[in-house]
């Protein structure tokens, strides 16, 4: 039996900046168990986006801090954190009214986002349809990195400090002792013992939890996304979203594909089914064309599914719950990734000094079992 | 017969300009499988959906790891089989039809 400070189960954004910050306070005997590869739960299958713009105080200021942390990251682990904004584009009054309202809070907490005219949205991208826009709101910080790079960096500095980041190795049972305060992980590998386990393991959460013989309230949804073929550099530079085209989110990757989604239909329950299908590639590909009539010719290359973590109100679950010493990370709803490095850090903070100036209240998870409900984060795809 | 020599210029996958080279540099780094070396080098995410050189990385593989050809997975099939135009998959017709 290996005995750790901490155990972090699951590999993917979640998991590995929670590892970079505990190693940055200090924490040195560390494992972090991956079932499979790194990132290959649901950071590799994610829309790459990463913004501020959201419609609440708590979330503005974790994403104003999160985006802070991606820079300072992406200059120390050496990936491209690309800051060509996210543009949320208006074709009614209504819409123009309640993106205004968000806008004044975000500027109020420091995101300088703008309300725009159709033909500032043409300037950032002339292949925008805009003779039905009537605004855009647009925040030149939000951005976007390739979910692999970031990994693969994080994944190589943690190895550098000597973390133990073990792939490949599945948990398969969890024994609570000693009043719950110890915690022995049995894996397809080695057996661990530990105080303090982060459960960041996406949409598997629950499996997790029932291990512990706790029941953790997320459930994963099926989101899927295209890829097409790769246009010439800066054909698409923000992500482009549109609530009225079914919440369509698109971009171009550094690679030069032009990747994004549309929302799951409401009617899809809950599921670990990562098939993706017509229904989807049909509907997604109306929605693209349609804000952007050039993209009917762009050939999509592929078609994958991941999922979305909900938790019961549609925000991130972070801090200990339920059992002593168990600290999760998760039900971040779709923003999992973009919000890593201040989960991660406030996740660390919480581990090592019991408190985070971090708005970590707001995501407490006990919230939900006293029915303390949050109004849903704004989300798309 | 004449030998067939190479500068260490091998284009295995031609979609995106991999060469065979890159692949070996990127297996001995670790990208120890399909999936990996698929995100680490793109490899097999061109317009042929990995069709050409596939194969050709999965021998690759093997050689270099000692492994059995049927020991080393293919990534799984993905919609589109081919590369689908956005307005054929919206369901609009070409012309002609």
């Amino acid at each position: 039996m290996i005995k750790r400070d901490v155990v972090i189960i699951g590999a993917g954004s979640t998991g590995l900046m929670t590892g970079y910050y505990l190693s940055k306070l200090g924490v040195k005997n560390l494992t972090i168990l991956e079932k499979s590869y790194v990132g290959s739960g649901s950071t590799g299958r994610c829309g790459t986006g990463i913004r501020a713009q959201f419609a609440d105080a708590p979330t503005i200021k974790m994403m104003k801090r999160a985006e802070k942390s991606w820079k300072k990251l992406s200059e120390k682990l050496d990936f491209q954190f690309r800051q060509t904004g996210y543009l949320y584009l208006l074709y009614t009054q209504e819409e123009v009214k309640q993106y205004q309202k968000m806008q004044k809070l975000q500027n109020s907490l420091g995101v300088p986002s703008e309300i725009l005219s159709p033909s500032g949205v043409k300037e950032l991208c002339n292949l925008i349809d805009t003779t039905k826009v009537i605004a855009g709101c647009y925040n030149p910080e939000d951005g976007k990195a390739h979910p692999f790079e970031v990994i693969t960096r994080l994944k190589k500095y943690l190895l550098e400090k000597g973390v133990d980041l073990k792939q490949q190795v599945e948990v398969t049972g969890i024994t609570l002792k000693e009043n719950k305060k110890v915690k022995i992980i049995e894996t397809t590998g080695e057996t661990y013992q530990t105080e303090v386990l982060v459960n960041a393991t996406g949409g598997w959460a629950p499996k997790i939890g029932k291990m512990m013989g706790i029941e953790i309230p997320v459930e994963p949804y099926r989101h899927q996304s295209i890829i097409t073929e790769p246009f010439k550099e800066g054909t698409i530079k923000p992500m482009v979203v549109s609530m009225k085209h079914q919440d369509a989110y698109l971009t171009q990757t550094e690679r030069g594909g032009i990747i994004g989604g549309v929302k799951t239909p409401e009617d899809e329950p809950s599921t670990y089914n990562m098939t993706e299908t017509l229904e989807f590639e049909e509907r997604v590909s109306r929605e693209f064309s349609s804000i952007i009539p050039s993209l009917k010719h762009a050939r999509i290359l592929r078609h994958w599914a991941g999922y979305y973590a909900m938790s019961p109100d549609g925000n991130p679950l972070l801090g200990e719950y339920k059992v002593p010493g168990h600290y999760l990370g998760g039900g971040f709803s779709g923003h999992g990734y973009m919000m890593a490095p201040s989960a991660g850090r406030g996740l660390a903070e919480l581990i090592v000094h019991s408190k985070s100036d971090l708005p970590l209240d707001y995501y407490d998870p006990e919230r939900i079992d006293r029915g303390e409900f949050r109004e849903a984060a704004l989300q798309m795809g | 017969m004449s030998e067939v020599t190479n500068d260490g210029e091998v284009i295995i996958c031609r979609c995106r300009d991999v060469t065979e080279e890159e692949i070996i540099e990127a297996i001995n780094d670790g990208y120890n499988t399909i999936e990996l070396l698929k995100r680490k080098t793109k490899i097999g995410t061109g317009t042929c959906g990995g069709r050409t050189c596939l194969p050709m990385v999965q021998r690759i593989l093997a050689r270099q790891t000692g492994r059995d050809l049927d020991q080393i997975a293919l990534p799984r099939e993905r919609s589109p089989i081919i590369p689908v135009p956005l307005r054929f998959a919206a369901g609009e017709r070409g012309e002609g039809e």
